[in-house]
């Protein structure tokens, strides 16, 4: 009996083998996708756009006195952060007063281990967020990499992205005073 | 049945060969074109590189990789997968000589390595396989211990692993998230 059903096992995974052989070749035969998708770009709808929070963290501070400011939110949790934290560690380390990067996470160790290994820990602009908990009460964005731009400490967009240059074309269009986070 | 450390060591290869073995050639049945494109490449002689001759080949893989897991066939399992492994090597060596560039298909896909270094290594162990497998033949095993329903499972744990982790290059683009991740 053990025998009959090592042998189903068996012929069940050599099927499995050729379902994914013939997937495989399936995938080859599909045209690499170009960029477009990777640089869409997509409004966060249910965002509090407008608003102005009634608190800020020590790290975002400088953001309320900027006329024009960029928040970057990632998680630790997200695959697609991975690639633009590493992009915004550049762009942090330039110094620019009207960006900031927000890091939720489910644990505070998690988000500091997330910074850490993307070189973005050692920067003020940097704030971990537990359970991404701020973000989603002032501005009811649960969704990362997202990108929020501020006017005078004012949320005035909420963007999902998954391209950091995109997003950065973007804001320019928004705003005409952000040629230096750019 | 208490297995010694031989017998068990002896499970876990034929297990892993087998199922080598049979990926590959089940790959190359249902998907016989990237290994045809290597082997046009390496001028092998066009009636060696036809359909049927890749799935002649393909079978040729899948019964020496079964024949290990059977009492009855596993001293022929052995010599079947020596040769197959001395030919695998064989290819490598040629890929290497006349510097191999298109993938080699050895499991159906287009995303593989060249023939090369890697297929004379990976050759070579599984004539070393055959080798062991034969030479347990003469010695004096537990009946059975390293063939019957442990290898077989081992056989289908190993082939699902080595599947996966072929089909990365694809599946991966798939399934990971694309839209935003919650917070």
């Amino acid at each position: 009996m053990i025998l009959f059903l090592s042998v189903v096992v068996f012929l069940l995974a050599a099927a499995v083998v050729v379902v994914f052989a013939m997937l495989g070749e399936l995938a080859s035969r599909v045209p690499a996708p170009d960029d477009d998708g990777r640089r869409r770009i997509e409004s966060i709808d249910t965002a509090k756009a407008g608003h102005r929070p009634s608190y800020w963290p020590a790290a975002l501070a400088h953001v309320a006195d900027q006329e024009y400011a960029l928040v970057l939110v990632l998680s630790s949790t997200c695959s697609s952060c991975e690639t633009i934290a590493g992009q915004v560690r550049t762009m942090l380390d330039r110094g620019p007063a009207n960006l900031a990067v927000i890091v939720a996470c489910p644990a505070r160790e998690r988000g500091e281990h997330f910074a850490a290994v993307h070189g973005i820990d050692r920067h003020d602009a940097l704030f971990v967020d537990e359970d991404g908990a701020w973000v989603k009460r002032e501005f009811a964005v649960d969704t990362s990499p997202a990108a929020l731009l501020f006017r005078n400490g004012t949320l005035q967009s909420a963007l999902l992205f998954w391209d950091l240059p995109a997003v950065l074309n973007a804001v320019g269009s928004l705003s005409t005073a952000d040629q230096e986070v750019a | 049945m208490a297995l010694s450390s031989h017998e068990v060591l002896l499970l876990a290869v034929n297990s892993v060969v087998a199922a080598s073995l049979v990926h590959a050639g089940l790959s190359k049945l249902a998907v016989p074109g990237p290994l045809r494109q290597a082997l046009a490449e390496l001028r092998v002689p066009a009636p060696l590189t036809t359909v049927a001759a890749v799935r002649a080949y393909a079978v040729a893989e899948c019964l020496a990789g079964l024949a290990l897991l059977a009492d009855p066939t596993r001293a022929a399992g052995g010599v079947l997968v020596a040769g197959v492994g001395l030919a695998v090597a064989a290819l490598g060596v040629l890929g290497i000589i006349r510097g191999s560039v298109t993938p080699c298909g050895c499991f159906g896909n287009r995303d593989s390595r060249p023939l090369g270094l890697t297929n004379v290594a990976i050759g070579l162990g599984f004539a070393v396989a055959g080798a062991l497998s034969l030479a347990g033949g003469a010695a004096d095993l537990t009946p059975e211990a390293p063939v019957g329903a442990p290898a077989l499972l081992g056989g289908a744990g190993a082939m699902l692993l080595l599947c996966l982790y072929v089909s990365r290059g694809w599946a991966w683009p798939l399934i990971r998230p694309r839209r935003g991740t919650s917070l």
